[in-house]
């Protein structure tokens, strides 16, 4: 599905440089729940604008669906992110003048699809985060949490093959956060790959795979298959005071 | 970049319009300026033109009119016979011909004095000269007056209705500088009937007049060309045939009102161009407006660009985005425009009386032009917004 193999990012900082992302090797296969977690700063959402070909890395070769695209061009990026990729943002990233309908109906437009047909598409992928009757509402008529199932809509609505989710719930109450994390299972459930990024250990938990990341390297990678009830077992693996630390710091165990 | 999407860039660009209408009709508001200056100024030209070309063509689109310049020292003059030689010799060129002489004199009825202008002319005269007014009643000059050198007159309507108290004055006499002339026709009216109108005026055969006159020598002839398109070779022989006769090309002019109507046409669309061109530059300012108002939504709409080209928009969709955009601003300023200079145009017909044609010409071109200026203006903001990285982009507030 998809496969980094050393992917460094490196900015320039005045007479430094600042390695966000310092060789990252992952592989993530399909129908997987990944999720990443990791402290502040540690290059989750670097590491995450790269998988999701919004940025190009400074070394290293990624690959989806087989295909490198570390040397691909911006329009063809912007098309593997049109038809292999979904995207839910922490803020949402709606357009504010725009319906829920239309906001969902975006992606289909970019890939060039037929107005009846992207209409259809997008109002069935409403109707499946339970948004059926607030299609035509603006986003500021709606809750955060059914913003975020907007978003989702969104994500869906191409029928992607991996959705990315950066901190979907960050923005919102735990009772919608365990709302769109249980749309989020669903799809897991209907088939799809999902990788999460998240501070919220729970959150975490509740993923197939946990990735940890700090300093822009992996320090973790555990199955959480087996065993998806405690922290002690998230834990288990060789980091886990320091996985223990960095959860404390951002206080949210 | 399909269909599909083009009609949706401009759902949108409507939307971002609309959404920000005040700030959307200021920066219209250049282009509006721009087309409505080009359509009034062209509209103003083009009716003033009208007027003179209408009364111009009034005095008939045949009409070829001989002026001698008094020569001193030429061995040779171009006498009546000359011109009258050239008619019989090109019957196909000309039908007619009539020779002119213009004075101002004093007239007398009763006790009263007042000026008037004569027009001293031959019988063929009225046939020359398709403008000259038509008799309200009597004759006109016949062949025997000229040859006889006959004291008679047709008078305007001014002469009748101030001293014949409107009665028809056939068969009375005026007296002209002193002498006295017997009236047999009389001019239907012409203008108003005013003492500085046409309608003041008298003919008189020209013979009469060299004499009566002291004038020995006829220094302006009409002739008719027998059809329009032979204007032009009328007077080109005519010409030949005066300098033939004289030895040299200088001491006359022959000229046609088709000639003069051709320089006005002229004249008038090197105004017209020029009008335009002081128009237009209203309108490239109007464009710079539109290129300040794209540069500035384009920033303020960052992140929505980042959103865009997360969700797979290509640097094209972008680029056509605010590229429609800023051409449906100026295309909107250019029919608003338009709107407003023709309604400009009919209230300056209607209220100041001044006459306006709308050059639909003029019309096109300004609006073809209001949207190379949305084009030309709105590429750089394009561009920029069609460049952004989705990452900075996603991340500006
Ligand atoms: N455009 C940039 N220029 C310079 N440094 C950058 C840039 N983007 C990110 N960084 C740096 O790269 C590092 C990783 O940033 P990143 O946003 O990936 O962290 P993160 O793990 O997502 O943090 P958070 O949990 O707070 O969102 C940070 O130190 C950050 O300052
Ligand atoms: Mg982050």
């Amino acid at each position: 599905m998809i496969r980094l193999e050393g992917i460094t990012k490196t900015y320039h900082m005045g007479e430094g440089y600042l390695h966000a992302l310092d060789g990252i090797d992952l592989y993530i296969k399909e129908h997987e729940f990944v999720s990443i977690i990791g402290p502040s700063g540690s290059g989750k959402s670097t590491l995450m604008n790269m998988i999701g070909c919004l940025d190009v890395p400074t070394s290293g070769r990624y690959w989806i669906d087989g295909v490198e695209t570390s040397k691909m061009r911006d329009n063809e990026l912007a098309d593997i992110r049109n038809k292999k990729l979904g995207f839910i943002f922490q803020q949402y990233n709606l357009l504010t003048k725009l319906s829920a309908l239309e906001n969902v109906e975006l992606p289909l437009i970019y890939r060039g699809i037929s107005a009846s047909k992207r209409r259809r598409m997008a109002e069935e992928a409403l109707e499946r985060v339970g948004l059926g009757d607030k299609m035509y509402h603006k986003p500021t008529e709606l809750s955060g949490g059914q913003q975020q199932r907007v978003s989702i809509a969104r994500a869906l609505s191409s029928h992607p093959s991996l959705i990315l989710a950066d901190e979907p719930t960050g923005a919102l109450d735990s009772k919608s956060g365990v709302e769109i994390m249980q749309m989020l299972h669903d799809l897991h459930e209907d088939g799809n790959t999902i990788i999460i990024i998240t501070h919220d250990l729970g959150i975490a938990k509740q993923a197939e795979r946990i990735v940890t990341i700090r300093d822009g390297k992996i320090t973790s990678d555990l199955d959480n298959r087996n065993d998806m009830a405690t922290a002690e077992n998230v834990n288990a693996g060789a980091k886990k005071a320091d996985l223990d630390a960095d959860l404390k710091k951002e206080g949210e165990v | 970049m399909g269909f599909g999407k083009i009609i949706q860039s401009f759902k949108m660009s409507m939307k971002s319009i609309l959404g920000n209408k005040g700030r959307s009709a200021l920066t219209m508001l250049g282009i509006v300026i721009g087309v409505a200056s080009v359509i009034i100024l062209t509209g103003i030209g083009g009716g003033a033109t009208k007027s003179i070309s209408d009364s111009m063509s009034e005095m008939g689109t045949k009409l070829i009119t001989v002026n001698m310049m008094r020569q001193r020292g030429s061995t040779r003059t171009i006498e009546l016979e000359d011109i009258q030689e050239f008619e019989e010799e090109n019957p196909d060129l000309v039908s007619g011909m009539s020779p002119y002489i213009s004075s101002s004199v004093t007239a007398k009825f009763g006790t009263e004095n007042f000026s008037t202008t004569i027009d001293a002319c031959d019988s063929s005269y009225s046939e020359v000269r398709q403008s000259a007014a038509k008799l309200e009643s009597g004759r006109f000059i016949a062949d025997t007056d000229v040859k006889n050198r006959s004291y008679i007159c047709i008078v305007g309507s001014y002469i009748k209705n101030e001293f014949y108290g409107g009665l028809d004055p056939i068969g009375e006499t005026i007296k002209l500088n002193g002498r006295k002339f017997t009236i047999v026709g009389v001019y239907e009216e012409s203008e108003d009937s005013t003492e500085s109108s046409g309608d003041n005026k008298v003919t008189i055969p020209y013979t009469t007049a060299m004499r009566f006159l002291k004038q020995s020598y006829i220094s302006t002839y009409y002739l008719n060309a027998s059809t329009e398109e032979m204007v032009e070779p009328a007077v080109d022989a005519l010409t030949a045939f005066i300098t033939k006769k004289l030895g040299t090309d200088e001491g006359f002019r022959v000229s046609s009102v088709a000639e003069m109507l051709e320089t006005l046409d002229e004249m008038t669309a090197t105004m017209t161009t020029m009008l335009a061109g002081i128009a237009a530059i209203s309108l490239v300012v109007g464009g710079i407006g539109i290129m300040n108002i794209m540069t500035v939504t384009v920033s303020e709409r960052t992140r929505e660009i980042g959103i865009r080209k997360a969700i797979g928009a290509r640097t094209t969709d972008i680029l056509m985005q605010f590229l429609i955009e800023s051409v449906v601003l100026s295309a909107m300023g250019g029919i608003v425009g338009i709107i407003f200079g023709i309604a400009a145009c009919a209230g300056a017909g209607n209220v100041l009386g001044m006459e306006t044609v709308v050059q639909t010409n003029m019309v096109f071109m300004s609006f073809a032009f209001s949207i190379f200026i949305g084009v030309f203006f709105g590429i750089a903001p394009a561009r920029r917004a069609a460049k952004l990285h989705p990452i900075e982009a996603l991340r500006s507030e």
